[in-house]
């Protein structure tokens, strides 16, 4: 079964429909996102840096119990937060404790390894810690590289001393049992293979022993024959039903089991891990870095650089078979995640999200070394994957809005900031090797708080930088490029005209930092004169910038009568420009896209990217709810039609893939073929058809939609540039339930599978008002 | 960036190592009741005897190096505490009293070794527990002395000073374990790679264990 089977088989204009309806959203949540939480957009933690424990060196890994953090890493010294390094220290030996409400560094618990930690764990019921690493000795004590600690009183536990041979990466426990992963080969003088299990109250070796095995060398782009079955993490679900384990290994006891994979916790026997099957990380270039849980959902994170993975950033997953829940498909390595409050953290690199809808690639390349998702699938993961195909189309999560800005270290020579993220419900904690956070100097470890425990500083990024031009007598135009908040996805902006402390116009405004659409407001009915705007910006939590004042001189202001006022609800002549998404409408609020790399604004027209034949693109107003609505627009291509042609369509009462459609299909013959179409969950039924000539600078159609129970629907178009029909040339009435409701207003635009080359769809006056009711200019 | 250290290797200095050793079968090591530190960590620190005593099992003589004798290594008098019974988990394996960087070592029926090259380097890792930097690069030689042997629980440790601090392992792209089965008379090569700064390389203890149980194959001296 391939795509080109279902490509002849299907009319392509049902396929552009089910396409359209898997669109992901573009970020909006944060720490207070509009509209208030939902799955898609969760509060997030604030991005205020908060003061934390400092370190010399580099934490590998975190745990949490009550409101202690444990640290695991490479460090001799800790020191407060705002001292520099080199002062105020405390000896701690790659160990040590701080408390997550003050960032405090506990004095009473004074570990001492002599040599690194790289994994720490703790009890279900916290009472102990595990710490795992490359150490030999532990408070003094003969400790072969993995020790535990009480957490009531900061002491070695006497009775828990495995000779384990080789580094340990990776430690799970339960109750009765600790599993120990990494490049094990031994404990005492019995054999393991990167994994055993230890009786946590003698340390005894238990009989659990799974195999993890290599996996082909093949995929290996720079020829390395070197392969690994060493095993990276580890996490118990269930309350201790299943082991879970990650790594380089490409099997498990013999069963095919790439990166990641489920154990019996008595047998050790290969359980079904659903997600394995579609990950190709394995080996020495390529691996699942790590796993966190819920006990449910299994999180796991994974790296590629020369391998065969097609993993780099995280993937959720049920804990029990493995489905897939989600995929992050953003490119750069992660390296741990951590849920919280329906959002997951990660410590990443990531450069590009574009295939989740997210951020796109820059140029030059920026890191985001702390990112946030939703834990609720929202969207889907495009095709631009790693390697292979096999995340194309799976569930993918919606990045938030929430961009701290970690600066990248110096301590392992790899450029990382962050190694390691978890918190508990109040707090996300990320340890690394990271100097400066949001600018401020802060070593190694830094929290964040949620909104209520936070002080919710971060405001928008700068001050806007308008301009005033003037569009007609008496008239003058503000415009302004949207700046971006690291924890807010929609700002308020103001204009105030002459010092007035009262704003002339306010707007909502949705951006981000790779996305900041640029605004346009006509001030009218102004007096001869000089006159001056400022523009500020605000977030939820009130922190205001405000730009430098901006002056014009306006004249013929008697002259010139105010223009109409105008019954719209939704209004877009896309005089703005945007490289990603489509911003905010002139009115109708911010444009919903299915994806930032398909839509742009190019200054007059919106633009509709179908980069190859098969695909399409989206953009709605999801502000403009109405029933008895009048859409309209105007749609253009970009080149000659190619193949089966270029569609591109106008929506009423769009919710998903259900909506009114008209279809204008832009033919190789020159003439447009519009549809009136019915289209419930992607499948659609079309109500009346006819053939537009002469439309060679492109076509605008209007669609009216009137009454619930039975709806009348009528198309009119015309050739752009041309003048209205009298009358509609398509009329219809339709029964369907689920359109006999109010729904968004929606624009698409879909390649032919036979086009031979790319094209794009160029959308100009888009307009809706209530039904009936026509533009201004006609 | 690499600077070549040591170890074009000669079969020199073997039978001192053998001379010096000190058989100390049978200790137990046990959390809290750390022994006197060895020959190696006199005057060292409380911590550095603790160390001492930790990391390792009892020791047994070194043997000749296989390359300077014909074939398999006929049975030895010294029997390598190869423990597979209940209990093996809580015994740690013996280990052979050191030998010199350049010297060769024996675990007579099973396996001789030595190391072909200690090198400096600076190491590039990736992935948490790797630091890139200063690094020493250890290539281990094994022979097969007795029965075909799997080499994928193999186990190669570097340690440095008195207190036999373990230097961490970096995952550089020249790091090729020993992997594979070892047959008599058969070699093989692995290469491994561990942080150590310039400072600490006077006194570099380099571990080899072919194989779960087996004893520590020791190599000791100043890699710098």
């Amino acid at each position: 079964m391939t795509w080109s089977t279902v490509r002849r088989s299907v009319a392509p204009l049902v396929l552009a429909l089910l396409l359209l309806g898997l669109a992901a959203p573009p970020a909006s949540a944060d720490s207070a996102p509009a509209g208030g939480a939902t799955a898609a957009t969760p509060v997030t933690v604030s991005a205020d840096p908060l003061p934390t424990v400092q370190i010399n060196g580099v934490a590998w890994s975190q745990v949490v119990v009550g409101t202690t953090v444990y640290v695991a890493g490479k460090f001799t010294r800790a020191r407060p937060a705002g001292a520099a390094a080199g002062t105020q220290e405390t000896v701690r030996n790659n160990l040590l404790a701080y408390d997550i409400r003050t960032g405090q560094l506990i004095t009473s618990f004074a570990p001492d390894l002599n040599a690194q930690a790289l994994v720490v764990t703790a009890s279900p019921d916290g009472s102990r810690l595990y710490v795992g690493g490359d150490f030999t000795v532990a408070n003094g004590q003969s400790r072969l590289r993995v020790a535990a600690y009480d957490t009531a009183t900061g002491a070695l536990v006497t009775g828990f001393a495995p000779a384990v041979y080789g580094q340990v990466r990776a430690l799970a426990a339960t109750a009765s049992t600790v599993y120990a992963g990494g490049s094990v080969s031994s404990v005492g003088s019995v054999g393991r293979n990167r994994l055993a299990a230890l009786d946590a109250a003698t340390g005894a070796l238990l009989p659990w022993a799974p195999q993890p095995g290599v996996g082909s060398t093949a995929g290996n782009r720079d020829g390395s024959t070197v392969t690994s079955n060493a095993v990276l993490a580890l996490v118990v679900t269930g309350g201790g039903s299943q082991v879970v384990a990650a790594g380089r290994f490409d099997s498990l006891n013999g069963t095919k089991a790439t990166g990641v994979g489920a154990l019996d916790p008595v047998t050790g026997a290969t359980r079904s891990f659903a997600v394995n099957r579609l990950i190709t990380n394995q080996g020495v270039n390529s691996a699942v870095w790590s796993l966190s849980t819920d006990g449910t959902t299994v999180w796991g994170s994974g790296y590629d650089y020369y391998g065969p993975g097609n993993l780099e950033g995280a993937f959720a997953a049920r804990a029990d078979g493995g489905g897939v829940v989600w995929v992050d498909d953003c490119h750069g390595d992660t390296y741990s995640t951590f849920a919280q409050g329906g959002a997951l953290y990660v410590a990443t690199h990531a450069h590009d999200c574009g295939n989740i809808g997210g951020y796109p690639e820059q140029n030059p390349r920026v890191n985001q070394f702390g990112l946030a998702f939703s834990q609720a699938p929202v969207g889907t993961v495009g095709t631009a994957t790693l390697r292979n195909r096999n995340f194309t189309g799976q569930p993918a999560p919606a990045l938030q809005t929430w961009f701290p800005t970690f600066a990248s270290g110096t301590v392992t020579g790899q450029y990382q900031a962050g190694w390691n993220v978890t918190g508990n419900a109040q707090y996300v904690v990320y340890g690394g090797e990271f100097p400066r956070v949001n600018g401020t100097a802060q070593q190694g470890l830094v929290r964040f708080a949620v909104p209520s425990a936070a002080p919710n500083r971060v405001g928008p990024a700068a001050q806007p930088t308008p301009t005033a031009s003037q569009p007609l007598g008496g008239a003058a135009r503000v415009s302004w490029q949207a700046t971006s908040d690291q924890d807010n996805g929609t700002l308020v902006y103001r204009v105030h005209r002459d010092g007035s402390s009262t704003p002339a116009y306010q707007v909502s405004v949705a951006s981000t930092w790779w996305n900041r659409p640029t605004t346009s407001w006509t001030d009218t009915g102004l007096a001869d004169g000089q006159h001056t705007y400022r523009v500020s910006a605000t977030d939820p939590f009130g922190n205001t910038v405000t730009s430098a004042p901006v002056t014009i001189t306006t004249t013929g202001g008697t002259t010139v009568p105010p223009p109409p006022t105008t019954t719209a609800l939704a209004q877009d002549s896309f005089t703005r420009t945007s490289t990603a998404g489509w911003g905010s409408a002139d009115t109708g609020g911010a444009w919903t896209v299915g994806s930032t790399a398909t839509t742009s604004v190019d200054g007059s027209r919106g633009v509709l990217a179908l980069p190859a034949a098969g695909r399409s693109a989206s953009a709605s107003l999801a502000a403009v709810q109405a029933t008895d609505v009048t859409v309209q627009a105007s749609f253009a291509t970009s080149s000659a039609a190619t193949g089966g042609g270029t569609y591109g369509y106008l929506a009423a009462r769009q919710s998903g893939n259900t909506a009114y459609r008209v279809s204008a299909r832009f033919t190789t013959t020159g003439a447009v073929e519009v549809a009136l179409v019915r289209q419930v969950a992607g499948v659609e039924t079309v109500l009346g058809r006819t053939t537009l000539t002469g439309a060679t600078s492109g076509v605008v159609v209007r669609l009216d939609a009137s009454g619930t129970g039975t709806t009348s629907l009528q198309v009119t178009a015309w050739p752009r540039g041309g003048t209205a029909p009298a009358a509609p040339q398509l009329t219809a009435t339709d029964t369907q339930a689920e359109l006999q409701r109010a729904g968004a207003v929606g624009v698409a635009a879909y390649l032919s599978g036979s086009a031979t080359a790319g094209t794009q769809v160029l959308v100009d006056d888009l307009w809706a008002g209530p039904v009936g009711t026509r533009p201004a200019a006609g | 960036m690499s600077q070549r250290l040591l170890l074009a290797l000669g079969g020199a200095a073997l039978l001192v190592a053998v001379v010096l050793a000190v058989v100390l079968t049978g200790r137990e090591d046990r959390p809290g009741t750390a022994a006197a530190g060895s020959g190696t960590s006199a005057g060292a620190t409380r911590s550095s005897a603790a160390s001492t005593a930790a990391t390792q099992g009892p020791v047994l003589p070194s043997s000749a190096p296989a390359a300077s004798s014909a074939g398999p290594t006929t049975p030895a008098t010294t029997t390598a505490a190869t423990t597979t019974a209940a209990g093996a988990a809580d015994q740690r394996p013996a280990e052979l009293s050191p030998v010199p960087l350049d010297a060769g070592a024996t675990v007579p029926g099973v396996v001789s070794g030595r190391l072909v090259a200690v090198e400096a380097v600076q190491a590039t890792g990736s992935g948490v527990g790797n630091v890139s930097g200063p690094a020493l690069r250890v290539t281990v030689e094994l022979t097969g002395g007795g029965p075909e042997l799997s080499l994928d629980g193999s186990y190669v440790e570097l340690l440095t000073g008195p207190d036999l601090a373990p230097a961490s392992p970096v995952d550089d792209p020249s790091v090729a374990p020993l992997q594979g089965r070892l047959a008599a008379g058969g070699t093989a090569t692995g290469v491994y790679v561990f942080s150590v700064d310039d400072g600490a390389r006077g006194d570099v203890t380099v571990r080899v264990q072919p194989a779960p149980g087996e004893p520590f194959l020791v190599f000791r001296g100043a890699a710098g």
